[in-house]
């Protein structure tokens, strides 16, 4: 399958802190990717080399575009909302549909109507007089009517209420997604978004810890529920990371034998929240021992 | 190029500045002929020969108007104010009847009462305008979803360039006409009800040329605008590239001309930018006669070099900002 995005050493320095360190990334189409780091991880330095909104060094291709030289052309093929809330405050709903269908050759007015119309946004209000959550609303609906390629969200529900937060999501994936398009997703809230991820990323200092598809990840990863008594033999099998929970320790295991753990408790796939802290905080720092 | 694109832009941002390019020269138009109409109906006019000198004075006690021909005022020949018979021989309809070319002048003066106005909230809007255009974007972040468009650097700042250079000029020249049609058609209903030959009305404004100056104004304002494209250019540079605040930037030159100063009588040395500003100044001085929109300006083959240098100027500043809005910020 071709790749939509394409990147070989990906490099990017501010000043002395080193953005992205040496990153190779392939997204093949119809993937939906949640890119998850924290704070200062090089999420959004990635996102910008991909939008062409800065320069990175390296290969980096997005549908076969270098994304920094070929910007706008680019853009007619990828739709992205880089933060909630930030439409024009001044615009009109009308005046924002008028704006993107004389400007881009993708953009449905029907399409973008229709999503509109299960809101309460009507085409005379300003978006100064909408709430944050309306706003994402209709940056959702607007974005959705462009058939693009490739969407990518940087953390879009961000400081939205949990019912915003969930209608966001299901119109995201009933109302856009299909397998030819690719969403590109980071979030803090992986929780949320789990469900509808396709493939994982974790990023930390500049680099990818881990690239997986979610159908791989149950065969990889196993979290095992232990208690005091199996504690020891349990670390013996080299978990990725451990913490203690009530009536016990809850361990990360990575590539390891399935039937040996159960021996030992209970064995589940871990939640991407649970995998993601395990790969930022290794098994050094073991809680309550 | 695609036109619907730049149209689209150019819609964006009267949108964004309805109340500055359209709203309040509007107003201005509207107020200048409540005022005009008032004026005309409750006033007492005194109305020179061209019209450059038209005003009202308010008094009611003097319902009355004057007119000066030829350096004559017929009021010289007239019984004093307080005679009824005499204010009826000074109202504006006597002295149009008497002399139709007045009718020109207070349609030319009113049209240059409004077109004052209009320089002057032009003037300041378009100041603003330069100087914020590339930086409140940037500021409330309104830059991430118009850079999420396909729409390049180079067509933003143009058609921001097009705002000041054609659009500010087209909307002057809009409201002027209008204005001048709407003073010719109710003066020439009014005086033509009370008798007083539509054809010496029409041939009156016709030779005179008040239907011919808001275009000679619009000639006028785009070659100001051309001469003043290096201050335009700059505002536009600074706006691109402020942090913080475009106005500092903006004033910059201003404090190399006083280090200019400081250093040439400090120690003697002439850094040149006192002797810059100065030529410019000249060049500018050869070409006030557009700038104060004086019906007499006339294009002369010695402001070449001077129109020339200015755009190549301006034009310099242009491409910097598009290199610094493409280059230089990231989100």
């Amino acid at each position: 399958m071709e790749n939509i995005i394409h990147a070989q050493g990906i490099h990017k320095v501010y000043g002395k802190k080193i953005a992205l360190d040496n990153i190779d990334l392939k997204i093949p189409a119809g993937r939906i990717v949640g890119l998850i780091g924290p704070n200062g991880a090089g999420k959004t330095s990635l996102l910008k080399g991909i939008l062409g909104l800065a320069t990175v060094s390296g290969d980096l291709r997005v549908l076969g575009l270098n994304p920094f030289t070929d910007r706008v052309k680019l853009l007619e093929d990828v739709s992205f909302i880089a933060d909630t809330a930030i439409l024009p405050r001044w615009i009109k709903v009308s005046e924002a549909l008028d704006y993107i269908e004389g400007v881009h050759p993708k953009f449905s007015r029907e399409k973008a109507m229709g999503f509109l119309s299960k809101t309460n946004i009507t085409l005379a209000n300003k978006v100064k007089d909408l709430s944050k959550g309306m706003v994402t609303q209709l940056h959702l609906a607007l974005i959705m009517a462009i058939d693009s390629k490739l969407l990518v969200l940087d953390e879009p529900t961000l400081g939205l209420d949990i019912i915003y937060r969930k209608k966001f999501y299901e119109a995201l994936l009933n109302d856009y997604y299909d397998a030819q398009k690719t969403i590109v997703i980071t979030t803090h809230q992986v929780e949320e978004i789990e469900g509808i991820l396709t493939d994982l990323i974790f990023i930390n200092d500049g680099k990818i810890l881990l690239e997986i598809s979610m159908d791989k990840l149950p065969k990889i990863f196993y979290e095992l529920h232990v208690d005091a008594n199996h504690k020891t033999a349990a670390m013996a099998l080299n978990p990725i990371h451990s913490r203690s929970i009530l009536g016990g320790f809850s361990m990360i295991f990575e590539n390891a034998d399935a039937s040996r753990l159960e021996a030992l408790g209970k064995v589940m796939t871990p939640s991407v929240a649970d995998l993601f802290v395990a790969k930022m905080q290794p098994v050094t720092s073991v809680i309550g021992e | 190029m695609n036109k619907k694109l730049i149209m689209t832009q150019f819609k964006r941002e009267i949108w964004e500045n309805k109340v500055s390019f359209i709203y309040t020269p509007m107003f201005v138009t509207l107020l200048i002929l409540v005022i005009a109409s008032c004026a005309a109906l409750y006033s007492k006019g005194v109305i020179n020969g061209n019209g450059m000198h038209f005003n009202f004075s308010s008094n009611n006690e003097h319902q009355e108007a004057s007119v000066i021909v030829d350096g004559q005022s017929p009021q010289s020949q007239l019984h004093g104010p307080d005679d009824k018979q005499a204010r009826q021989h000074f109202d504006i309809q006597t002295v149009v009847s008497k002399d139709p070319s007045v009718f020109n002048g207070m349609v030319m003066g009113i049209m240059y009462a409004n077109c004052a106005l209009l320089y002057l909230v032009f003037s300041i809007v378009m100041s603003a305008y330069s100087l914020r255009c590339l930086f409140d974007d940037r500021k409330n972040k309104d830059i991430l979803f118009w850079r999420s468009m396909p729409v390049s650097e180079a067509v933003n700042v143009l058609v921001k360039v097009g705002m000041v250079l054609l659009v500010i000029p087209l909307i002057m020249l809009a409201l002027n006409v209008i204005i001048t049609l709407l003073v010719f058609l109710s003066g020439l209903i009014l005086f033509g009800v009370k008798g007083i030959p539509f054809s010496d009305l029409i041939s009156s404004v016709v030779h005179g040329g008040s239907l011919y100056i808001p275009f000679q104004i619009f000639y006028e304002l785009l070659f100001s605008l051309l001469m003043s494209l290096p201050i335009i250019g700059f505002a536009f540079f600074s706006s691109a590239y402020a942090k913080k605040t475009p106005f500092f930037i903006f004033a910059s030159p201003a404090l190399l001309a006083l280090l200019d100063k400081i250093l040439n009588s400090l120690f003697g040395i002439d850094i040149g930018v006192i002797d810059l500003f100065a030529l410019y100044g000249r060049a500018l001085a050869t070409t006030s006669a557009a700038f104060t929109l004086r019906e007499a300006f006339v294009f002369q083959a010695n402001m070449i070099i001077p129109l020339i240098v200015c755009i190549i100027i301006g034009s310099l500043f242009f491409a910097g900002s598009i290199w610094l809005r493409n280059n230089r910020y990231e989100i």
